[in-house]
């Protein structure tokens, strides 16, 4: 189901790429290009860890031992096709042009390549930062590292911010470091394009060797950080040996207030079991700052459109993760309520995040007048109606496919 | 515990646990200071009731966790450090039978011999001698995905004994298995152990594996003592 969701939001992306690309000038097909490579980066700053780990084959690659190169080979197959699939809307909005596909060519394929440098070298530096997190993350999450942090969460009030497991701090301390790399990356390279047009290829290119030659002093020990960092996430995803659920701050009964009160036990525990396995707050900070600097750029509605359905598409999808067999036993979810309840359950999951969209748009309309607080309004029932497709689709590939299976 | 405790000599194969301490978080430990010397040609039972650390042992043993503070070693090599070539001296048998669905057991074995690199011409012949003393039937070149749960574990302890390693980890071995084949799997593990073999294997009850182990480790939290 995963990856059926992965496929249709690419599907889409693939398919908001060519609209935006069709007749678009070659200036238009730069910028595009450079948001393109923002919301890569904005990707690769998040989901390598849940993505990658813990490694689901970890107990086959013991069995057949493999070396360290090939415990990093692994790895990296599993992590290229998704840095592939990040590449294919640039390589549209760069050259998808009916009208004239000759025209500029030059120009197009040197920025794609650029853009196609900065994507793979993020992709590249996150995946090098998160596979081997294991041992600091440990040292975080058993309270040999990280005194500061933790004095500094005792005396602060915006504690919400940080409730996040020790452990997983290493891990959300490299999403601004990985996105902010990005940014850098692509600022330099509007930058050096005015100076030389050949120039535009260099900061991707840096960030590729960098990340390479990173990669590269790993792999005589990989198979260190292969293990440490899989038994980490194993320990801090899957509860391995009794990880205390108090390790964080767990969403309160009374905080879904705003559900039935037949749904609400439901929608309770899956929001507890989702906080602890993707923790979707910080993806949806990164999707409001990544709009409001959409905003702030006075980037065309045609670009904003895209983003939005895209992240509308990404907050929703996230539901999957409540359909996987460790939080969604399908035999014992049928013993608690019906398939179309479990739609309506995850419906409301959905809903949570809704209100900081409908807020967010209101700011925006409030401080540009041509979006306007009707588009507000609409865009947010464009989530509300995406929040129920995808509650009723991770639902049919669960339970109604379980019972019917047993029918 | 202070000094070292031993269910067998400290050869340079041996595997010794050395001041091993695993908490989970900040909270408890889960094993506080262990010393100990899992010996060649010794069985260590591992045993406890549910939640004890049982499992958290072998997870560390078998490189799955890390510890807290603390090494094991074996002979030199310190196996948290070095997981790969420790790796190449271990079967295991996991807690969870996580084995590839679409293929057979025979396919299975042989792919970790090919892996390995120690497939050869009898090696076919040696699949099949293992599959037949584990009592797994003609179905073994039936794809995975279709057997039993004593089907599934006999297939994981003929995968972790088919590379012919000298260290074997064992996580509740037997469960699922039937009478005639729990004694097939002693008789195994009694060879393995005859010629040298180095085993670890945790039970919730320790009448099964009273006979098989020279030494039972009792992982109540948080000081795992020998009972034997």
């Amino acid at each position: 189901m995963n990856q059926a969701a992965a496929v249709l939001l690419l599907g889409v992306l693939c398919y908001m790429s060519v609209l935006l690309a069709m007749g678009a000038a070659l200036d238009t097909r730069i910028v595009l290009l450079r948001y393109w490579m923002l919301l890569a980066s904005a990707v690769f700053a998040v989901i390598p860890p849940h993505v990658l780990l813990p490694d689901p084959h970890v107990a086959q690659l013991q069995r057949l031992n493999r070396s360290p190169r090939g415990l990093l080979r692994h790895q990296l197959q599993r992590w290229l096709p998704i840095v592939g699939a990040a590449l294919v809307p640039g390589v549209l909005l760069a050259l998808v042009d009916p009208a004239a596909p000759l025209a500029d060519l030059g120009p197009k394929l040197t920025h794609l390549a650029a853009g196609a440098l900065v994507v793979g070298g993020t992709g590249a530096y996150a995946f090098e930062r998160y596979a081997t997190l294991g041992p600091r993350s440990q040292a975080w999450q058993e309270g040999r590292a990280g005194s500061g942090y933790r004095r500094m969460k005792a005396h602060s009030s915006a504690s919400g911010l940080l409730a996040v497991p020790d452990g997983l701090v290493p891990a959300v301390m490299a999403t601004p470091r990985i996105f902010g790399l990005g940014i850098v990356m692509i600022i330099a390279a509007a930058y050096l394009s005015a100076l030389h047009p050949l120039a535009v290829l260099v900061p991707g290119a840096l960030l590729c060797a960098r990340a390479a030659q990173r990669l590269a002093g790993h792999v005589p020990r990989y198979d260190r950080a292969f293990y440490a960092t899989s038994a980490f996430y194993s320990e801090i995803f899957r509860s391995a040996g009794g990880t205390r659920v108090a390790d964080r701050e767990p969403i309160p009964y009374d905080a879904v207030y705003w559900v039935p009160h037949a749904f609400r036990p439901a929608v309770w525990a899956g929001l507890r079991q989702m906080d602890r396995r993707l923790p979707l707050g910080r993806f949806i900070i990164v999707g409001h700052v990544l709009l409001w600097v959409l905003f702030f750029q006075d980037a065309a509605m045609d670009a904003i459109a895209t983003y939005l359905v895209l992240f509308f598409l990404a907050k929703n999808a996230a539901v999957f993760v409540l359909t996987r067999a460790g939080m969604a036993p399908p035999a014992f979810h049928l013993t608690l309520q019906s398939p179309a309840r479990w739609v309506i359950t995850r419906f409301f999951v959905n809903l949570r995040w809704t209100l900081s969209v409908l807020l967010s748009l209101l700011l925006v309309a409030f401080f540009d007048s041509t979006f306007g607080y009707t588009a507000a309004l609409l865009w947010t029932a464009l989530d509300v109606l995406l929040a129920l497709i995808s509650a009723l689709l991770v639902t049919y590939g669960a339970e109604f496919q379980y019972r019917t299976r047993f029918a | 515990m202070s000094g070292h405790a031993s269910a067998g000599n400290a050869t340079p194969d041996a595997l010794v646990v050395d001041d091993l301490t695993k908490r989970y978080g900040q909270g408890e430990a889960v094993i506080a200071s262990l010393d100990w010397t899992f010996g060649s040609g010794t069985a260590t039972g591992l045993i406890g009731p549910n939640g004890s650390g049982k499992t958290t042992l072998l997870r560390l043993l078998s490189t799955l966790a890390f510890p807290t503070s603390g090494t094991v070693r074996y002979g030199d090599l310190d196996i948290h450090a070095h997981p790969y070539r420790f790796l190449a001296h271990v079967g295991l048998v996991y807690a969870e039978p996580e084995l590839p669905a679409h293929l057979s057991a025979i396919e299975l074995l042989t792919w970790i011999l090919r892996e390995r690199g120690q497939y050869d011409e009898h090696s076919a012949d040696r699949i099949g001698e293992l599959l037949d003393t584990v009592r797994l039937d003609e179905r073994r070149a039936n794809l995975i995905g279709t057997y039993s749960s004593g089907m599934l574990q006999k297939t994981q302890v003929a995968a972790a004994l088919i590379a012919e390693p000298h260290v074997l980890l064992m996580d509740e071995p037997f469960r699922g298995l039937d009478t005639e084949s729990t004694a097939a799997v002693f008789d195994l593990l009694n060879t393995f152990k005859a010629d040298g073999g180095l085993v670890v294997v945790s039970s919730h009850d320790h009448t099964l594996i009273d006979d098989l182990c020279d030494a039972l480790l009792d992982m109540r939290a948080p000081q795992p003592a020998p009972v034997k």
